[in-house]
């Protein structure tokens, strides 16, 4: 995967943990998913990643006066802000969408439009949605995932997921690289998963 | 009190030949007479802490409960000792939940209370619940255990599907509110509503505006027509517009309507339909639903707009002078909730039209594009609080706001009860000084007595909250986020705020310090949650080692792994909530949540 170096200014509504590490910009990366690579399969060639050459490392959550505005930059949006219901988000074209996965009752939902890029999306697909294995009502991601992670990679080797998603048309299309990121961000209206 | 007789014993004491008993003495069916009367569950908490008479006549008259936090007592606790309970409200999940800041399977399942209450409240008619999972098992569950059960209210639930509202229709004879809000309901395509059996009429309330598969349209027609009590009905976007017509014309008592997606090409036949089946309508006072660009249709409403009290059109995208002349028709209107399509001009006309308005909502067409501009600014809630002397709460989604505003409408309007302002961009100053909005919202609760909830935003500096602490006497609930310099401003909070009862921060510098040194006002409110702020493990597990009647759960982000047993007390936290609880820690968290 080729890795291109791009200037772009710190963005100061990127949301900061108290910890100052920044989360997801740089996860996008090499190494991230070597692991999960049924996944990337499934998707076709990886996908550039541009880093910016600025880091916010310090911890300041708040109390900015002036802000920084670069109106090239394509804002990452902010968990949970502004303040509005799911519901609202779906209808002012926010990135909550509903994800189904084949033979599981009860879906999930997930906020597209939180994700850089269609790998992003599908780690957390993959947390949501463990292995057909361990799937139930009210299975755990976050247990299955860190106990079973080398486990699982082996059994997802032999039953790779295929993800599709509904679009604006009602079209299912299967989810990938054909489509620019931001377009599908756009377009999506639900996800479903085939096991 | 000093009683002549010892308390203790319930019945009345044999009275002396001579003399009646003392006034004090009587039987305990007389007390739970007069407690009957105290309508507030807080008078009744405060008769029942008098002394053991009274605390045994309370609890067991008891028949309404509400638990704010279904984590603050066990549902066994709330069975044993309310023993008499007909209606019961239980809550889950903090509020940020609603904007996707607590992790998937963070807790708050109703089965726990189902059983318990399945158990010890047979004869228990209404449950309502928010903010939980609720599965098919639970809702199973009511339709099995209460022969008399006849309100079921589900707000912004998830972990059922159609499924479980079959077995609510197939079992509950005596149902009459089946209302669902803002639920994730999975469609299991199972005909839900056929389940109802034609024997059954008791309905005064249906709604299922958030389901979103297919209903079928003759069972739900039948339905309604055979339910003569009917009073809500709100029905969901699969509901075509002639449909609607339809049901109008079987239902023409309703008093309140959700007419689903109300959208369709124009056509004179079927306006003229939709006109006729409302002007039967002569009681329809609440009016809701999601209006997809239909001017042309809104006349049909013209004629129930004089008897219209609430109208939520916050799903709306119908925009200016068509909005604005219906709105104008609705002079006896006491709630508005709309989008911020209706812009400054809109909301002007509001105010000269609506001076009964009460509550005022106006939500962001376009919360996530800031490119997308709206003529919607400080001017419109100027101009509604000037003129609506009975506006007491409002919630109002802006990008920009002055100082000079704030202080107008705090000087309007004295007598607001709930103050929520979102200014959409973070830090946001006031646009014509670029200062900080501190002077504004400090004039809004130096004027507002009455203040029972707050929610602040654009550029604060610790200033604003030195006010609201010392002002805010009466204010229950407050929310704030991006704003404050230093640990300075939540120890204002914390130190003054009298009847706090539920603060909720985010990304806020705010640390250690003012935590620990207000613990112990911690335990005088419900709840707190800080997500994004200057906090460390060591202080929360500190908190914890002082307040053992608070349950401390500290959640960091689930995409780190670390169990928190092996970080140290420097760690950063992501997420604290603090809540008080009589329960002792609960044993259902998630791995990315751990209770300190």
């Amino acid at each position: 995967m080729e890795l291109e170096l791009g200037l772009a200014l710190p963005n100061p509504h990127q949301p900061l943990p108290a910890g100052g590490e920044l989360v997801g910009l740089l996860s996008g990366s090499v190494g991230a998913c070597g692991k999960k690579r049924v996944f990337g399969d499934a998707f076709g060639a990886a996908k550039a990643t541009l880093l910016p050459l600025f880091v916010h490392e310090d911890g300041d959550g708040g109390g900015r006066g002036a802000r920084d505005h670069d109106p090239s930059n394509k804002k990452k949006r902010l968990v949970g802000w502004p303040p509005v219901k799911c519901e609202r988000r779906r209808s002012c074209g926010g990135g909550y969408v509903k994800v189904n996965m084949e033979g599981v009752a009860i879906g999930r939902k997930v906020d597209v439009s939180l994700h850089g890029s269609y790998q992003e999306l599908l780690r957390t697909l993959e947390r949501m949605f463990p292995s057909a294995n361990q799937q139930g009502a009210g299975a755990d991601a976050d247990h299955a995932e860190e106990e079973e992670e080398v486990a699982s990679h082996e059994r997802r080797r032999c039953h790779p997921y295929v993800v599709t998603y509904e679009d604006g048309e009602g079209d299912w299309l299967l989810v990938g690289d054909d489509v620019p990121w931001e377009v599908f961000v756009k377009s999506v209206k639900r996800l479903k998963i085939l096991a | 009190m000093a009683p002549a007789a010892p308390m203790g014993r319930g019945g009345s004491r044999a009275a002396p030949a001579a003399a009646a008993p003392p006034w004090h003495v009587l039987p305990d069916e007389v007390w739970e007479h007069a407690f009957s009367f105290l309508p507030a569950d807080s008078d009744r908490g405060a008769a029942a802490a008098a002394c053991r008479s009274w605390l045994r006549a309370e609890r067991r008259s008891r028949r309404r409960l509400a638990v704010a936090n279904c984590y603050a007592a066990s549902p066994q606790d709330a069975v044993d000792r309310f023993p008499a309970v007909r209606a019961v409200e239980v809550k889950g999940k903090p509020h940020f939940a609603d904007f996707g800041l607590v992790p998937p399977a963070w807790g708050a399942a109703a089965a726990p209370w189902v059983a318990a209450a399945a158990d010890g409240w047979p004869l228990l008619e209404e449950i309502s619940f928010k903010r939980m999972v609720v599965t098919d098992d639970c809702l199973e569950m009511i339709a099995a255990s209460f022969r008399n059960f006849q309100v079921l209210r589900l707000v912004s639930c998830e972990g059922f599907s159609t499924a479980g509202l079959a077995a609510i229709a197939a079992g509950c004879r005596n149902l009459r509110e089946l209302d669902l809000q803002e639920n994730e309901i999975e469609d299991c395509s199972i005909h839900w509503l056929s389940l109802f059996p034609e024997s059954f009429t008791s309905l005064v309330t249906l709604n299922f505006s958030c389901l979103e598969g297919d209903v079928n349209i003759t069972v739900l027609e039948r339905l309604v027509t055979r339910c003569h009590n009917l009073k809500t009905l709100k029905l969901n976007n699969a509901i075509p517009l002639d449909k609607l017509a339809n049901l109008l014309r079987k239902a023409p008592q309703i008093v309140e309507l959700g007419t689903g997606r109300f959208s369709a090409d124009y056509h004179p036949d079927l306006f003229s339909k939709l006109e006729a089946a409302f002007a039967g309508c002569k009681s329809l006072r609440r009016l809701s639903g999601a209006w997809d660009a239909v001017p042309e249709y809104l006349p049909a409403f013209y004629c129930v707009c004089d008897g219209l009290t609430s109208l939520n059109l916050s799903y709306t995208t119908v925009r200016g002078p068509e909005l604005i002349k219906f709105i104008s028709r609705c002079k006896k209107l006491q709630l508005l909730w709309v989008m911020d399509l209706i812009e400054d001009r809109g909301l002007a006309v509001v105010a000269s039209s609506c001076n009964k308005l009460q509550e005022l909502r106006v939500f962001p067409s376009a919360p996530f594009d800031a490119a997308e501009q709206v003529s919607l600014t400080e001017r419109g809630l100027v101009d509604v609080s000037a003129s609506c002397p009975m506006l007491e709460s409002v919630l109002y989604f802006c990008r920009r706001m002055t100082n000079e505003a704030l202080i107008t409408i705090a000087k309007n309007r004295p007598n607001f009860t709930c103050f929520r302002l979102c200014i959409i961009e973070p830090h946001t100053p006031d646009y014509t000084t670029h200062q900080p909005l501190d002077a504004g919202f400090s004039a809004i609760v130096e004027s507002c007595k009455g203040l029972r909830r707050l929610s602040v935003s654009g550029l604060l500096t610790d200033i604003v909250f030195k006010s609201i602490g010392a002002h805010a006497d009466r204010l229950e609930m407050l929310s704030i986020a991006f704003a404050g310099n230093s640990d300075l401003g939540l120890h204002y909070i914390l130190s003054g705020c009298k009847s706090l009862k539920k603060l909720e921060i985010r990304d806020c510098p705010f640390g250690d310090k003012p935590l620990l040194a207000n613990a112990a006002k911690l335990e005088t409110m419900r709840s707190l949650w800080m997500s994004t702020c200057s906090l460390t493990l060591g202080a929360c597990r500190q908190l914890a080692r002082k307040m053992p009647r608070l349950s401390v759960e500290v959640m960091n982000d689930p995409r780190r792994r670390c169990p928190l047993d092996s970080l140290t007390d420097e760690s950063p936290v992501e997420t604290l909530y603090v809540y008080r609880t009589i329960a002792g820690p609960r044993f259902d968290t998630p791995a990315c949540v751990q209770i300190v």
